[in-house]
């Protein structure tokens, strides 16, 4: 081979081999391209630290969550304190959402993805306004139909047609672009009682309990002498169930609520029960429950009176050194306790909603106190009123 | 000298280094080029009028999403190239549908948004054997309607274009039709049973394909009365139907419903307990739908199932001649569905013999050759020389699978059957409170002319005649070894009305049987049955004459033979040693043809095109070296 046939192979060589690349270059760019588009953030502008008013609004429900000085409330609750780790929970997961896939989609077509505003009939979505301090808009969007992925080791027959694993989304002001993100964002609801702060009254080391009609005599009332001791009948009158007894006894302990009460009192179905707790702390809790009328659930009011002991009675054989440290317990106790009660006694001012299944043990007849005898079928500790 | 020697020897070195590059670059770029001449026959490699039909239906663009892992080296060659044909195919879609298609491609790398988006979207990774995940799948949405292929493999490459396109249909339809599916067998798949001791059981893959396309319902075996939503009904093994059940789909034809039934006189993958054998055991069920059929004149005969020699399957021993491996002269060329189905296998399958009903006409879908007969039951699963013994051909072909098209008549013409009188005791009390809901008019014809269409042979559709089951990197994927499951479906899309899908499935990944051979095979099974024959013949007439001869002699129960006996054994021996010699030359005859062709079209195969291409070479030196000389000779 010669100079000039090598320089034509080489020339050749830089063609082919550029325009080869060339190729190679615009492949690996498509693939690029299409990675472009996912992985940026959802809301890149939003400031967790702006956001004053976070409005949730899906065409049955809203809720208005607004800071305050000291802390969120709900606006339709009459500024029921809102709970504060529900609403950081969603602003961290919505600051920190990126983009899994993007369409484009016209507004004609946003109702298929229950993308429509608020309001607009069938096809709305969920949608979440931002704002800051001076009520500015800061951004907002509708949150629209989850997407679902094919779950075929999941034996439950909600899962036939998938599981939720991400959501439709669209951002305002992104015109015809609609986004799809990998989390399916349940929490984000416009019912305002998924917002309330749920702390909630609790009654403990109670020392007689009794429960009856309002303005009569209770229907029964049980007791015990020792915090550990055992359950009776407090004016005697048979066997007390001790399971129905306890069962009672730690549901004033741990009760939930669904929903503040707000506007007129609602019709009541029948008059109202009252249970009476009495503490070894000195505490009386008055808890008043209305059944509401066509619904199964009832309207509930608290009112904690008393205040605890400020000494604490010695125990028998207590040592010198025992007596320091115990009284130090008790003080720092005492504070909890009063800080707790105080806390309790301002929700007297609130009426609470509470479904009828999470009062039930309180909502027991006086046979159902009762041990069931031999023989006897046994009744249920949970009768319903 | 020696400088000049140098140089040449480092122009060439480098000139050959950059003629391979030139070569490699070039034959990239040309691969690059969407260039080519299909040349198989159906066009297999070109996009069908069958997907630029649903591409023109769409209204809004369709998306379709790749997601290839590139750059995985645990992953062979073949799959690497696989997934760049994959690629060209999306392009043409991509070109063919003017904007209404498109493609994104991702590169799902471990823990990236790309990976996040294909599971979003179903599309699993697979293990390799380095531990990486590797992906090459696709989906395919619009809107919230998705449909996905979550692994793309080179042995369903042939479907693939039918995948793409019906993914595509299924996700621009805002409602799939309804087709019913009634089926004495668990073809819906079936949970676990502790009580009657049945384990589960997936769906058979008909169905699941079914259930791509279509909202699939079961319909009870003893339904009385099929939905109107309905519009397809396919009848699968419709085995001790009660009448009523019967009337039903009597009644859903004459209301102009679809129906597609599926009878067996030898239903293989239906084993059920024979009731005859004092033993026990289990018998192939049967299927039939006597009153439908009675009406309209058609006839199958429960006791036979057919053999044919020409479309036998195997062969020698492992003949099995009513295992029928149909070729696409044994189907109907001017259907819609047949005409592109390739192959049948059909298992002891039954035929037809029909005196139909006035009113009504019959197409054959497919047919027996002419080298064929209806054989009982018993000798069924029978394989090699017992399976031919006695064959005698009818010498017609016999009808498979049929369409009656026209007006049909209820084959309930009193209405109703009501096969349980009321109960005596019945209060009076009772006729007042649970007084009947209004009954439904009984129609006594169908008021517009419709079709139906009726096979003879269930096994036909099982998992075990239709498909092969393979794994692919941890994932099962159903791979057609023959038309059957593209007959199928095809004759339910056709009655469904979307006939733009029909065409894409032919394009299935089954072998294509070498018909030459075959015919070969077939003309020297004649003659060796005819060999056969001739030996039995032969045997016969000696072990008679044999008789005859210790009849005449009155010793019938002598040990000692007689000279003639012993002839005429003699002579049996010889014969029978010459016919035996006969028979192995011409089998061996036989392969020795064949062997020739194969190894001839092998060479042609590997040989031909380097022959071509060295001959070419020498012509083009020869001719270089000519013009040299000349020039050499005019110079000098």
């Amino acid at each position: 081979m010669n100079r000039k046939q090598f320089l034509i192979l080489l020339i050749a060589v830089v063609v082919l081999g550029g325009a080869g690349l060339a190729v190679v270059w615009r492949d690996l760019a498509d693939y690029r391209a299409s990675g472009a588009k996912i992985g940026a953030k959802l809301l890149p502008k939003l400031r967790i630290a702006d956001v004053a008013e976070v409005r949730l609004h899906d065409g049955k429900d809203q809720v208005t969550l607004v800071r305050q000085e000291k802390a969120w409330v709900v606006k339709e609750r009459n500024g029921y304190p809102a709970s504060f780790q529900a609403i950081s929970d969603l602003l961290i997961k919505l600051v920190e959402l990126k983009v899994t896939q993007s369409e484009q989609v016209g507004e004609s077509l946003w109702p298929r993805l229950d993308l429509a505003e608020p309001g607009a009939g069938k096809g709305a979505g969920t949608l979440i306004e931002f704002k800051d301090a001076a009520g500015k808009p800061l951004t907002q969007l509708v949150l629209g139909k989850k997407v679902l992925k094919k779950d075929p080791l999941n034996p439950l027959p909600a899962a036939k047609d998938g599981v939720p694993a991400g959501r439709y989304v669209r951002v305002g002001g992104s015109k015809d672009t609609v986004v799809v993100v990998s989390d399916p964002l349940n929490a984000a609801e416009a019912r305002p009682g998924r917002w309330l702060d749920k702390t909630f009254f609790k009654a403990d080391r109670i020392r007689t309990l009794a429960v009856g009609p309002e303005g009569a005599a209770p229907a029964w009332k049980i007791t015990r002498n020792e915090e550990w001791g055992q359950w009776r009948f407090a004016a005697g009158g048979g066997d007390l169930n001790p399971s129905a007894a306890v069962t009672a006894v730690n549901k004033l302990g741990s009760l939930e609520f669904d929903d503040v009460a707000v506007g007129p009192a609602p019709e009541a179905a029948e008059k109202p029960l009252v249970a009476v707790a009495e503490t070894f702390d000195n505490l009386v809790y008055t808890v008043r429950m209305t059944p509401r009328k066509g619904a199964k659930e009832y309207l509930v009011h608290v009112a904690v009176t008393g205040e605890a002991p400020k000494q604490r009675a010695p125990e028998k054989g207590e040592k010198p050194e025992e007596t320091a440290r115990r009284d130090k317990e008790f003080a720092e106790a005492r504070k909890r306790l009063e800080a707790r009660v105080a806390a309790e006694k301002a929700m007297g001012k609130w009426t609470y909603v509470i479904e009828r299944d999470e009062l039930g043990p309180l909502l027991s007849g006086r046979g159902e106190m009762v041990a069931p005898k031999r023989g006897d079928p046994r009744q249920s500790p949970f009768g319903r009123r | 000298m020696h400088r000049k020697q140098l140089e040449t020897l480092l122009y060439s070195t480098g000139g050959i280094i950059a003629l391979i590059v030139v070569l490699i670059a070039g034959n990239f770029l040309v691969g690059t080029l969407n260039l080519r001449a299909d040349l198989t026959e159906g066009n297999v490699y070109t996009l069908s009028e069958g997907t630029r039909s649903v591409l023109s239906k769409l209204e809004a663009p369709v998306k379709l999403r790749l997601y290839y892992s590139q750059g995985s080296e645990a992953v062979p060659v073949g799959l690497k190239t696989f997934a760049k044909r994959v690629e060209d195919l999306l392009r043409e879609y991509e070109s063919a549908a003017r904007g209404k298609v498109v493609i994104e491609k991702f590169n799902p790398e471990p823990d990236s948004d790309a990976e996040e988006s294909a599971q979003l979207d179903g599309i699993e990774g697979q293990l390799t054997n380095t531990g990486e995940r590797f992906y090459l799948g696709l989906s395919i949405a619009f809107l919230d309607q998705k449909a996905a292929i979550p692994v793309l493999t080179p042995d369903r490459e042939r479907l693939l274009e039918y995948d793409i396109t019906r993914g595509i249909a299924q996700v621009g339809e805002a409602k799939k039709p309804v087709v019913g599916v009634m089926s004495a067998l668990p073809v819906m798949g079936r949970s676990l049973d502790p009580v009657k001791k049945q384990q589960p059981t997936e769906a058979w893959v008909l169905i699941q394909e079914l259930k791509k396309i279509f909202d699939v319902r079961e319909v009870r075996t003893d339904a009385q009365r099929i939905d109107d939503e309905i519009k397809v009904l396919m009848v699968i093994h419709p085995r001790n139907v009660p009448e009523e059940t019967e009337y039903a789909i009597d009644q859903f034809v004459m209301r102009g419903g679809k129906l597609i039934a599926f009878v067996d006189p030898y239903a293989y993958f239906d084993q059920q307990p024979d009731l005859q054998n004092p033993f026990g055991g289990n018998q192939a069920g049967q299927s039939t739908l006597y009153n439908l059929f009675k009406a309209w004149g058609v006839d199958i005969d429960m006791g036979k199932v057919v053999a044919d020699m020409t479309y036998a399957s195997g062969e020698g021993p492992r003949l099995l001649p009513t295992l029928l491996s149909l070729n696409p002269q044994a189907l109907n060329p001017d259907d819609v569905v047949t005409s592109q189905v390739g192959t049948l296998l059909i298992p002891f399958g039954g035929s037809f013999k029909n005196k139909l009903a006035e009113g009504l006409t019959q197409t054959v879908l497919a047919h027996t050759s002419k080298n064929a007969q209806p054989v009982d039951l018993i000798i069924a699963t029978l394989s090699g020389e017992p399976s031919t013994r006695g064959f005698q051909p009818t010498g017609e072909e016999m009808p498979l699978a049929i369409r009656l098209t026209g007006k049909f008549y209820s084959a309930f013409p009193e209405g109703k059957p009501r096969p349980f009188a009321p109960r005596a005791d019945k209060k009076k009390g009772d006729d007042g409170k649970k007084a009947e809901a209004k009954p439904e008019p009984h129609l006594k014809q169908s008021a517009q002319e419709n079709s139906v269409v009726l096979v003879a042979d269930v096994d036909f559709l099982s998992d075990g005649a239709a498909v092969e089951i393979q794994e692919v990197f941890g994932q099962r994927v159903a791979v057609p070894r023959n038309g059957n499951l593209a007959f199928a479906l095809g004759m339910i899309e056709h009655f469904s009305g979307d006939s733009a899908l029909i065409g894409l499935r032919s394009r299935a990944a089954f072998t294509k049987p070498l018909t030459v051979i075959r015919e070969m095979e077939a003309r020297a099974q004649q003659q060796y049955l005819g060999k056969i024959k001739e030996l039995e013949d032969s045997l016969n007439q000696t072990q008679e004459k044999l008789k005859e001869i210790q009849k005449a002699k009155g010793g019938v129960t002598s040990s000692i033979l007689t000279a003639e006996q012993q002839t005429e054994l003699d002579n049996f021996r010889k014969t029978a040693v010459e016919t035996r010699r006969v028979l192995k030359e011409l089998r061996k005859n036989l392969r020795v043809e064949t062997d020739r062709l194969e190894f001839w079209t092998k060479v042609i195969n590997i040989g031909l095109v380097p022959l071509l291409v060295a001959i070419a070479g020498l012509a083009l030196a020869l001719v270089k070296r000519r013009r040299l000389r000349k020039a050499q000779a005019a110079a000098s």
